[in-house]
């Protein structure tokens, strides 16, 4: 969707990203609303829409805690990591047909704390697909199932283990310039990368997100809340796109075409900026070969290009596309991709200090989730009274 | 590979009941759509191309070859306690399917991209209570050299 009535994302906020918090999810909810509402300029009580994730604190825990006194419309948006991206496309929806004024995302969990990954709760679509075929085979969590697609498309694009470490180090790199990251004090080189113990080969220990105890939130809205005093940050697009079929990874065809691509291509259409106009990018990074396969099926690469773009032009601060400046979910921490949007947020403020991207106007984020649902949006920097 | 606490699925489901009734009697079975004679795989009550709801389960050649796979290295899957274990997807060879097993009778690190696959029925589950198909190397591994383009 591309409006000429723009959506902003008004406010953001989170906690310190950790390993175990002592707060409750309701604790780490509230702290980041609160700091997501006061950097919006709005009262908590202005909330009057609610987009969660599955498996996160859900809106009526929200409406509870914070006692919000009148909340209009609220949703849970289904498609895995590709979810934080697609809310912006439907927080944008609500407030420019004026069914909500300030619609709130947000993202709560204890997910090194609470149940690990494989015990939990599958949201998985078509649960007989998962059960009748992928459990008795030994199947049963994401890493092994991307590791699939990671592992043709190396074998087909000539994709090695120096792009996946690559990935993981500039990742890291950036989140040792981030306080509020998981990993801000943990440097990681190559040789600790590449004794990293096997998850799911090709995905080693260091291929892997995070699992994280925190939480962080944005509040879209049309009006951009600055009052002119900072650049506001207007949601230029937003696309979701689906793979053929989305729910079976095993049979698709071309294997590894993707939802993102269909989103993508709509994306670049709807405005006039194309993919060398971002000055990075925030790319969902629940794996490392998901933030190559991911560049290259939102246009910032192709097969061909993909490993010069990661190893020689560079996706590190200074480099040709910055990517995934906070950390990410590899290094940051595991919000779902929400942390990506307070980033890319900052990023266009000029707020990010030593991990800024110099003269930042446009960034794109991309979601990935379930199992190949995509999601992508480009912010842009507006500056003076909008 | 021991398979005895891998959990049995819901073998009267009628999407796959046809399915573990072949394996049962080692045999690969799949559906193929009355309507416009496609394989489907995974099955669907509905075909998605010319939405038949009529089915024929036919056996098929259990040989293919390995499109992809993972090295498991930390178990998480029920049932799956040893690790490393390699599972992954077979293209089979007489019909534009794929499926997912695990594989064995070759070292993990012996894989080989696209390399011939056959069926091989294991009995799963504490009684045992149904067949799983996995997948071997077709050829024998031991009297090849290493692909060095592995």
């Amino acid at each position: 969707m591309n409006s000429n009535n723009a959506a902003y994302v008004r406010g953001v906020g989170n906690t310190r990203y950790v390993k175990k918090a002592d707060q409750s999810v309701e604790a780490l909810a509230v702290t980041a609303i609160d700091a997501a509402a006061a950097d919006a300029g709005i009262a908590v009580s202005d909330i009057d829409g609610i987009i969660v994730y599955h498996g996160h604190i859900g809106t009526d825990e929200v409406i509870a805690q914070l006692r919000l006194p009148d909340v209009k419309l609220r949703a849970i948006i289904d498609i895995g990591g590709a979810s934080a991206v697609s809310a912006l496309q439907m927080a944008s929806l609500y407030v420019l047909s004026g069914a909500a004024t300030n619609v709130l995302l947000v993202r709560a969990i204890k997910g090194n704390s609470g149940p690990r990954k494989a015990k939990r709760r599958s949201f998985l679509p078509s649960q007989q697909f998962r059960t009748q075929l992928e459990y008795v085979a030994g199947c049963n969590t994401p890493a092994q199932r991307y590791a699939f697609l990671c592992r043709r498309y190396m074998h087909e694009h000539g994709l090695t283990r120096e792009h996946l470490a690559e990935i993981a180090l500039a990742a890291r790199a950036h989140a040792n310039l981030n306080p509020d990251a998981q990993m801000y004090e943990r440097t990681l080189d190559m040789d600790e990368y590449l004794s990293g113990r096997v998850i799911a080969d090709p995905y080693w220990l260091y291929d892997c997100c995070l699992e994280t105890d925190g939480a962080c939130a944005v509040v879209v809205s049309a009006q951009p809340g600055t009052d002119g005093q900072r650049p506001a940050v207007k949601i230029l697009a937003t696309e979701e796109g689906h793979a053929d079929p989305p729910d079976d990874i095993t049979n698709r065809d071309p294997f590894l075409h993707v939802g993102l691509e269909k989103a993508a291509a709509r994306l670049w259409d709807s405005i006039s900026l194309g993919p060398d106009d971002m000055d990075a990018a925030m790319v969902y990074d629940c794996f490392t070969f998901e933030v190559a396969h991911q560049l290259e099926a939102a246009g910032f690469a192709t097969p061909d290009t993909i490993g010069r773009l990661i190893l020689e032009d560079g996706i590190r601060l200074g480099g040709k596309l910055p990517v995934n400046t906070h950390g990410g979910l590899l290094s940051e921490g595991h919000m779902v991709g929400l942390n990506h949007i307070v980033e890319a947020t900052r990023q266009l403020r000029g707020e990010c200090g030593p991990r800024q991207v110099s003269g930042a106007r446009h960034v794109a984020i991309t979601g990935w989730g379930n199992l190949g649902d995509g999601s992508i949006t480009v912010l842009g920097r507006h500056d003076g009274s909008a | 590979m021991d398979l005895r606490d891998v959990p049995a699925p819901d073998l009267e489901d009628p999407l796959f009941q046809p399915y573990w009734a072949g394996a049962a009697e080692g045999k690969l079975v799949l559906p193929r759509c009355s309507g416009c004679e496609r394989v489907n795989w995974p099955p669907r009550s509905v075909c998605p191309h010319c939405r038949s709801t009529e089915f024929a389960w036919a056996e098929h050649q259990p040989h293919g070859t390995l499109f992809s796979w993972t090295v498991v290295g930390r178990a998480t899957a029920p049932g799956y306690h040893e690790v490393p274990y390699a599972v992954g997807i077979v293209a089979l060879d007489d019909a534009p399917v794929r499926l997912m097993g695990t594989i064995v009778g070759a070292e993990p690190s012996a894989l080989v991209m696209d390399m011939p696959v056959s069926a091989r029925f294991a009995p799963a589950g504490s009684s045992p209570e149904f067949t799983l198909v996995q997948w071997e190397p077709t050829a024998d591994l031991s009297a090849t050299p290493t692909n060095p383009g592995s």
